[in-house]
């Protein structure tokens, strides 16, 4: 299970946020919503994966994770919207 | 109440590709009043000639290829694109955002995994708001909650992407007012190299709110997947591939439910996009999917 949050520039959570997984093998275009802490847990295949956060307040940058981590740093979403 | 269907399993011995006809299941206008939108000119059919040698396979983690032309649809009140829901799925322990497309009345085709995935679900959603259409804040057909879909053994037992195919069951009959897709079984032949339109709810351009278009060709055809190389992103899960015949485009046809990105997709042609492809006993399940909506 990984487990991560989604954050602004000052550190504070942000619900909703859409967090998308693109990896080297087959898994769903279904991005998840953070909780109203900012937060989200995912059963991943064991794989690297890029995880990306999207908002209309901004874009976190994405953030590669290897096949066996299970927490990734925070997702902080930049100035700007997508 | 979610519900299973008990269906037919895989013949990995039928010849898919000796199926001689395409078989096609006709859409319906709806009633909501037609709208010329200046975006049908983005709209694609037919096939391309495609000479030259296949490009190496090449591993990719993007789902946008190259320089993202995607377009935002703004005219969502028009067909094709108000035939389009945006998902908001509740799991369990997470919420997910996905898209559809309707096929019937009340029944909205996507993919498996919009309604049942294990790992990320822990199995069935819980309900699922249907929006055709969905511009922003806008909802010009309204939105319902679901709690029934149908999907494939294949697909809750083994999670098989091949088989990653569903309906959502609608209490009210918004296909009506909407329109419908027509859906079809195409032989390879004529999916081979054709031009086909996906359109849906992407995360990062309009935060699963906003619809977005992209066509391109296909680039390989399996026994039961088609690859393309059409921009899609996190969100689209469970959008229409669509094509057209001849220079018709006012009947969209359905010949796939897009449900991958690259990951793990690499073919003779490169790294693509993937979708379960109707085919002729998917059809058959989808067909009768659809009558037990009354459809």
């Amino acid at each position: 299970m990984v487990a991560g949050r989604v954050i602004d520039t000052a550190g504070a959570p942000v619900a909703g946020a859409l967090v998308a997984f693109e990896g080297a093998v087959p898994f769903p275009e279904m991005p998840l919503r953070t909780d109203a802490d900012g937060r989200f847990r995912i059963r991943l295949p064991a794989a690297p994966f890029t995880v990306t956060a999207h908002h209309r307040t901004g874009r976190a940058a994405p953030v590669e994770i290897g096949a066996a981590e299970e927490d990734i740093p925070p997702l902080v979403l930049g100035g700007g919207a997508d | 109440m979610s519900m299973q269907s008990v269906s037919n399993p895989p013949d990995d011995d039928l010849d898919i590709e000796a199926a001689p006809a395409a078989e096609i299941v006709p859409g319906k206008r709806g009633t909501a009043p037609i709208i010329d939108s200046s975006f049908a000119q983005l709209l694609v059919g037919g096939q391309d000639d495609v000479g030259g040698p296949a490009a190496p396979p090449v591993q990719r983690t993007r789902t946008v290829f190259g320089p993202d032309e995607r377009v935002r649809i703004l005219d969502t009140k028009a067909a094709p694109w108000r035939m389009i829901c945006a998902l908001g799925i509740e799991g369990s322990t997470a919420s997910f955002v996905g898209s559809g497309a309707l096929i019937g009345p009340k029944t909205v085709l996507t993919a498996g995994h919009c309604v049942f995935h294990k790992a990320l679900m822990g199995g069935w959603a819980k309900r699922i708001t249907v929006i055709p259409g969905r511009n922003g804040a806008d909802f010009p057909f309204g939105s319902t909650v679901a709690t029934r879909f149908v999907t494939l053994d294949d697909w809750t037992e083994r999670q098989d992407p091949d088989f990653d195919v569903a309906v959502i069951r609608l209490e009210e009959p918004i296909g009506d007012a909407t329109g419908t897709f027509a859906f079809a079984s195409l032989p390879k032949a004529e999916l081979k190299n054709a031009r086909v339109n996906i359109s849906g709810y992407p995360a990062d351009r309009g935060y699963g709110e906003e619809q977005y278009f992209h066509a391109d060709q296909v680039t390989s055809v399996g026994p039961h997947r088609v690859f393309y190389q059409v921009d899609t992103y996190g969100g689209q899960s469970g959008a229409p591939v669509w094509t057209y015949r001849g220079d018709d485009r006012t009947n969209p046809i359905q010949v796939a439910i897009h449900a991958y990105g690259v990951g793990g997709a690499t073919t003779a042609s490169g790294a693509a996009n993937s979708a379960p492809r109707i085919t002729p006993e998917l059809l058959r399940q989808i067909k009768a999917w659809l009558a037990e909506d009354g459809g």
